[in-house]
């Protein structure tokens, strides 16, 4: 068996919260804006590729999660890197800020996603407002994934 | 923007109006409300009202509307994907018909003739269309009826109804077969029931035989059990031989149906491109006659207003003049820009032309205000560039801009603005990919450069090494961006003559910033806190006075949100580091599959290389291009934009099919 440091152990804790939680959010979200969809569908069939549009965009939390977990997993486990116990815990930090802010983001977003859906079956012009609607809650993600990706860098987990 | 009032003689309205149509160059703006609400203008004049023709064209337009939707689903179509794929490359161009200038009474004429012309080629077509459908229906039924029932090996026209005795026939679920023997018996004694297994699986064939009086209980009881009634009218001879002459007349309707489906696509290929430009000369002729109901009239006049641009104010009263022969008079005058809804039309050069598509989607300017086209021309693509920081995924968007400007651009002005964006853009993500290590991920530092980054790398910015740079970069780039917009509004603010706006909301922000620039030049000179303090505490203190000042206690909440776009900006990094991420995880996970898993691992890793990297390129690309919006919706344009005013929208005659002849 290979012998894993503490700290790294940790780190595969933090990867886990991230992608974990983001995609919890990520999902929640895209299953809202899917229910919106499919019955914008119904009402009409053109609302096909937009639904699809409306519904993928939840789905940048979990993108956000996934990448800040395979990065502490490359700049961690994979790379065979023993880390301290105190830099494990500031890996779980990057990977809390990232998974928690993805999971309100990505609720969020999931219903505004819905709720653009619906306005443009009603006017075909609301498209290019809608998505903007949709985009406003992602800024949490972002902030998010701006902190995890701060937190790795000045604790030295990640970069030069 | 300029004002037009025109007042010519009626008999020279309708040339004036169609050249004017023709021209393009002026908005129509409709008075007639104005007539009947002004007193003083009610006295002058009267509203004018839309051509005694309008009905007929419009009925008329219908009319070929429906015809050319008929003729082209008629039409011969290749089928497959190649052809598919050279029509989003390479699709042919529009071919334009020749016509000739035609007033509403003859247009009424040709449309009339021509149509009735396709008409008595298309309708004994149809007529035989629809009487193959209805036999085949019939047949159909036939086949499926005596599928059925031929287990029971009867004459199916022994089963005719008689004056005493009727016949059914149906499918019923086993289940409900058993309850229903019990139930029908009860119900009389003069009923016989046949049963056989149908080929279906847990259903049951029938055919009840009773006298005619019971008929319509059996019915009823078998209607509750989910009885699915067989029709046999008409149906004469044993069941294989209804099979056998139905399948064999089915072969030959289909044979005619394609023989009447060929020569209507004949048909089609002979009439449709006349009918869509008769269409077209329909529309424009329709909008022609509608017009008039904006206008105003005496008794020989005719009275209209438009707004123009003021570069084509000459060759609007040059047309004007033309075509009424000199019978007219032309007021020229400037808006009066705080009654009049004066209409915006944006005028930029030809490389941020497609961009006016983002600004008009989100509002078209105020007639008085900076229209910021040209700024977004520049910055949007370099923020599209950013977001997706990846050289081999910018190639790839730029060639799929090449190819639709060429090919679907042809023929929509719309696809070739949306080519050029592409172009743009791809071009920044490539020129920002090669700066920061990034070419389909790690496409070449991990299979061909054995660990180096890309030449062209500039060590400080390598994405995955120094991403903290970028960081700084994105934000650095937010401060430019917000302070930019910030000028712009404080422009618009001075020129409405609103300064104290401008120094509430603009400038304000420009004293706080150059109070902490002082603080922090003087901190990081000096290296003392005091002096620093002093220096740039001055302008700080004086910058959050006027912020309580013009915009109330709550003016300092407005820090947050100053503070909350700019960190906003930070998405440039959060989102060229996912595009790399993702990219980098693809080029893993082909590794580990091609070199873990024998054989297969091979063929494999392919496949989720070239998978993976669509998907990313897709995601990412449609993130980039949401996210470069935004920055410039809800970040960039609340520091400036006013918006709301209405877009220019000429009057002009559409001809995308036609052309009028001798031009």
């Amino acid at each position: 068996m290979v012998e894993v440091a503490l700290g790294t152990a940790l780190a595969a804790i933090g990867a886990g919260v991230a992608i974990g939680f983001a995609g919890l959010g990520s999902g929640i979200g895209q299953g809202i804006a899917a229910a919106g969809s499919v019955g914008a569908v119904a009402e009409d069939e053109e609302m096909f590729a937009r639904g699809i549009i409306f519904t993928a965009l939840p789905e940048t939390q979990a993108i956000y999660g996934f990448l800040i977990a395979i990065l502490l997993m490359v700049f961690t486990v994979m790379a065979g890197k023993a880390l301290s116990p105190a830099l494990g815990l500031v890996a779980i930090g990057a990977g809390a800020a990232i998974g928690f802010a993805g999971l309100g983001s990505g609720m969020g977003q999931g219903i505004a996603a819905s709720s653009s859906v619906g306005s443009v079956v009603e006017d075909p012009d609301m498209f290019a407002r809608g998505i903007i609607f949709t985009a406003l809650p992602e800024t949490q993600a972002i902030y998010g994934f701006l902190i995890a990706i701060l937190l790795m860098v000045f604790a030295g987990i990640m970069g030069g | 923007m300029k004002k037009l009032r025109i007042i010519t003689l009626d008999k020279y309205a309708d040339s004036a109006v169609s050249s004017l149509h023709e021209a393009g160059l002026v908005q129509i703006e409709d008075i007639s409300e104005r007539i009947q609400q002004d007193a003083e203008w009610r006295q002058i004049l009267k509203p004018s009202s839309a051509s005694p023709f309008t009905g007929k064209i419009s009925s008329l337009l219908m009319k070929t509307s429906g015809t050319v939707d008929f003729l082209s689903s008629m039409a011969r179509k290749e089928k497959g994907i190649l052809p598919m794929l050279k029509g989003f490359i390479n699709p042919p161009p529009i071919e334009k018909v020749e016509v000739e200038a035609l007033d509403a009474q003859e247009l009424i004429k040709k449309a009339e003739k021509t149509l009735e012309e396709v008409e008595s080629e298309t309708k004994p077509n149809e007529e035989k269309l629809n009487q193959l459908d209805s036999r085949k229906t019939e047949l159909e039924n036939a086949l499926k009826v005596s599928e059925n029932l031929i287990n029971f090996n009867v004459d199916l026209g022994l089963l005719e109804e008689s004056d005493y005795v009727s016949f059914i026939a149906g499918k019923l679920s086993t289940e409900s077969y058993n309850e229903s023997k019990g139930i029908l018996e009860n119900l009389t004694d003069e009923i016989v029931i046949f049963d056989q297994d149908s080929e279906l699986k847990g259903f049951k064939i029938l055919v009840i035989i009773t006298v005619k009086k019971h008929s319509d209980e059996v019915l009823s009881e078998l209607r509750k059990l989910e009885f699915e009634r067989f029709e046999f009218s008409g149906l004469s001879g044993k069941s294989d031989e209804i099979i056998q002459k139905s399948k064999s007349e089915l072969e030959s309707i289909s044979t005619d149906r394609e023989v009447v489906l060929s020569d209507l696509a004949d048909v089609s290929a002979k009439w449709l491109s006349q009918l869509t430009a008769l269409k077209e000369q329909l529309e424009i002729e329709k909008q022609r006659n509608e017009i008039f109901s904006s206008f105003g009239k005496t008794e020989n006049t005719l009275m209209f207003e438009g707004w123009v641009p003021e570069k084509k104010v000459k060759d609007a009263l040059v047309t004007i003049e033309t075509s009424t022969e000199g019978h007219s008079i032309v007021d020229v005058s400037d808006p009066d820009v705080e009654k009049d809804n004066v209409p915006v039309h944006l005028d930029n050069p030809r490389f941020a032309k497609p961009y006016e598509l983002f600004v008009n989607m989100y509002s078209p300017p105020d007639y008085r205000e900076f229209d910021p086209t040209i700024l977004m021309a520049i910055v949007f693509p370099f923020f599209y560039g950013f977001c997706l920081t990846d050289a081999g995924y910018g190639i790839i968007n730029a060639i799929m801009g090449i190819v639709v400007y060429k090919g679907l651009g042809k023929n929509s002005k719309l696809m070739a603005n949306m080519g050029l964006i592409l172009i743009a853009c791809g071009t920044w993500a490539f020129i920002m990919g090669m700066i920061t290590n990034g070419f389909i991920g790690d496409l070449f530092p991990r299979w061909i450069l054995a660990g180096n980054p890309l030449p062209t790398t500039i060590p400080q910015v390598d994405a995955f090494k120094h991403p903290e740079i970028i960081l700084y970069l994105a934000l650095i780039v937010g401060v430019i961006h917000i302070n930019l917009g910030l000028l712009i509004g404080a422009y618009n603010n001075i020129t409405r003559g609103d300064v104290r706006e401008a120094l509430g909301a603009q400038i304000v922000w420009f004293i706080l910033e150059i109070g902490l620039v002082l603080l922090a030049v003087f901190y990081l000179t000096t290296g003392s806190l005091m002096t620093a303090g002093i220096i740039g505490g001055i302008p700080i203190v004086i910058g959050l006075a006027m912020l309580i000042y013009f915009n109330g206690a709550f003016g300092i909440m407005d820090l947050t949100g100053f503070l909350g776009n700019l960190l906003s900006y930070a998405r440039l990094l959060a989102l060229a580091l996912s595009t790399g991420g993702i990219a980098m995880t693809v080029n893993i996970l082909t590794g580990i599959v091609g070199s873990m898993i024998p054989y297969i691992g091979i063929i494999l890793a392919p496949i989720i290389f070239i998978g993976g990297h669509i998907a990313n390129l897709s995601f990412q690309s449609l993130g980039a291009f949401i996210n470069a919006l935004r920055l410039h919706y809800v970040e960039f344009f609340a520091q400036f934009y006013i918006g709301g005013s209405q877009k220019f929208k000429a009057f002009r005659a559409k001809r995308k099919h036609t052309d009028i002849g001798g031009k």
